[in-house]
């Protein structure tokens, strides 16, 4: 599904991933993990195109790395950011328009309400009016919504209740069992080996060690 | 009591066309982030091409669709041209200043400086205190309100205007759920064109044109745009009508540089005492 070779990311002069080779088959999880400013987030965010990024990025075995990140995106992937994951200044429902399809919003609201129930009666609220849990819900769900081959998570359980934990896990296996892949980065390690096949540790922009899962 | 009334009509009429050109700068400004510093050249543009469609096609309604599709190309145009630098805000108020006087000056050398006019393209009149009042001019502030309500519908109730607002707040993350931010920015700078080629056109045949009536408009457009908020387009209305309507009744009782300075003195002085009255762009508004 993805394979990424001699992959770096670099801001001028300071490259946050150095040399990052590996693949990602379908169906599979992968983590990233190590301290902040590892170039967990850089990862991700050059995966998807919002950083400029040098070598291969190879997606259902095309290089994408020259797509612009909604190309990218209508391709099939899906990403999750560790921050500002919602557009404030839009309602619940309306961060979940952004991305479905107009005639079919009933369907859309029962599946994210059997999906998060708490978040029923929410919908007409602005988004920056939700605590940092709800958000992350709320972009977990839009995420789905579109049904990608891929799914980037940046610190996903970032504000969740450990129950939400749980349910966020159930979902992803769920994806998992339906051949999709993920590449996860948390600094959750424990959480990371419950979904994923390997966990990469990251340290100065290297793999320093890869943990089974 | 008939000087009032035709001051404050004359203030509704000309508010609404004003209301469309600010609604015109505060797509492209607001809901872009770009500072257009060519949007009243665009006006001006849409202006002329009313005179020329009058002078040289001999129908003047034929400008109403001409203008908002000519000047929007061009605002497409505008769009193009900054792509390489609309993240950068300088380098754009720069670029497009740049467009200003190109606009400008290419209106002075192919029509010269001499002040340009187009009959109204209906004469009937309609009594208000005894004094025949344009019915033309009421064509002008219902056209304007439809407009008006038609871009309220797009830019709150459509799926473009949700994308459009999405991209404002956080073009970033609106890129990577899929929205392409570039070709919105490009739909944004033609509606912002049409509208303002539109404005021009209606207005056509209530003023004298000249080459600098775009440069003189926009300082105008912009102050209703800062106080109404960016990307607020019903707040920039009623800004745009106030100014106006303001505008209009001080004119009766002084002259019409008087009356401006007045208006923006008490602009000035009611967003000194309430700072909150300022609108808030919806990004810094946002917190999240």
């Amino acid at each position: 599904m993805l394979e990424l070779r001699d992959f770096q990311v670099r801001y001028g002069n300071f490259k946050a991933i150095k040399n990052l080779s590996f693949s990602l088959p379908s169906g599979d999880a992968v983590g990233l993990t190590g301290r902040n400013g590892v170039g967990k987030t850089s990862t991700l965010k050059g995966i998807i195109g919002l950083v400029e990024t040098e070598g291969e990025v190879l997606f259902r075995g095309e290089d994408i790395s020259d797509l612009e990140p909604h190309t990218r995106a209508t391709r099939g992937i899906g990403y999750l950011p560790q921050e500002r994951k919602v557009f404030g200044q839009l309602t619940l429902e309306e961060n979940l328009r952004l991305v479905g399809e107009d005639s079919g919003e009933d369907r859309i609201k029962n599946e994210v309400i059997d999906l998060f129930p708490c978040l029923k009666g929410l919908f007409n609220q602005k988004a920056v009016n939700l605590s940092g849990g709800e958000q992350t819900m709320v972009a977990i769900a839009r995420l789905l919504i579109r049904n990608p081959d891929l799914l980037l998570l940046d610190e996903p359980t970032e504000g969740l209740m450990p129950e939400l934990e749980e349910v966020l896990h159930r979902v992803l296996e769920e994806n998992l069992r339906q051949d999709r892949s993920i590449l996860i980065a948390d600094r959750n390690i424990n959480y990371l080996k419950a979904i994923s096949n390997e966990v990469y540790q990251l340290s100065e922009g290297l793999v320093s060690n890869v943990i089974e899962g | 009591m008939s000087k009032l009334a035709f001051g404050l009509l004359n203030g509704v009429v000309w508010g609404t066309v004003l209301a469309l050109l600010s609604s015109g700068l505060n797509v492209v400004f607001g809901l872009m982030g770009t500072v257009n510093v060519a949007h009243g050249s665009l006006y001006m543009f849409g202006a002329y091409l009313a005179w020329i469609c009058f002078s040289f096609l001999d129908s003047f309604w034929l400008s109403l669709i001409v203008s908002p599709l000519a000047v929007g190309l061009v605002g497409v145009s505008i769009g193009f041209l900054l792509k390489p630098v609309r993240k950068d805000p300088i380098l754009t108020v720069l670029g497009t200043f740049g467009i200003t006087i190109l606009l400008q000056g290419s209106t002075l050398v192919l029509w010269g400086g001499t002040p340009r006019r187009v009959p109204l393209p209906f004469d009937s009149t309609f009594s208000l205190f005894g004094t025949g009042y344009s019915f033309y001019r009421i064509f002008v502030a219902l056209v304007s309100g439809l407009v008006l309500y038609c871009l309220w519908f797009l830019v709150e109730r459509t799926k473009f205007g949700l994308r459009l607002r999405a991209s404002r707040e956080d073009p970033e993350l609106s890129s990577a759920i899929g929205i392409p931010v570039f070709n919105l920015f490009l739909l944004g700078f033609a509606l912002g064109g049409a509208l303002a080629g539109l404005s021009g056109a209606l207005i056509a045949p209530l003023v004298s044109l000249t080459p600098e009536m775009g440069l003189r408009i926009f300082a105008i457009v912009f102050l209703i745009v800062i106080i109404g908020g960016l990307g607020k387009i019903w707040r920039s209305v009623v800004v745009a009508i106030y100014f106006a309507v303001f505008r209009g009744l001080a004119s009766i009782f002084l002259d019409s540089t008087k009356g401006l300075i007045l208006t923006f003195s008490l602009a000035l002085l009611v967003v000194l005492v309430n700072p909150s009255i300022l609108g808030r762009s919806s990004a810094n508004a946002n917190g999240s």
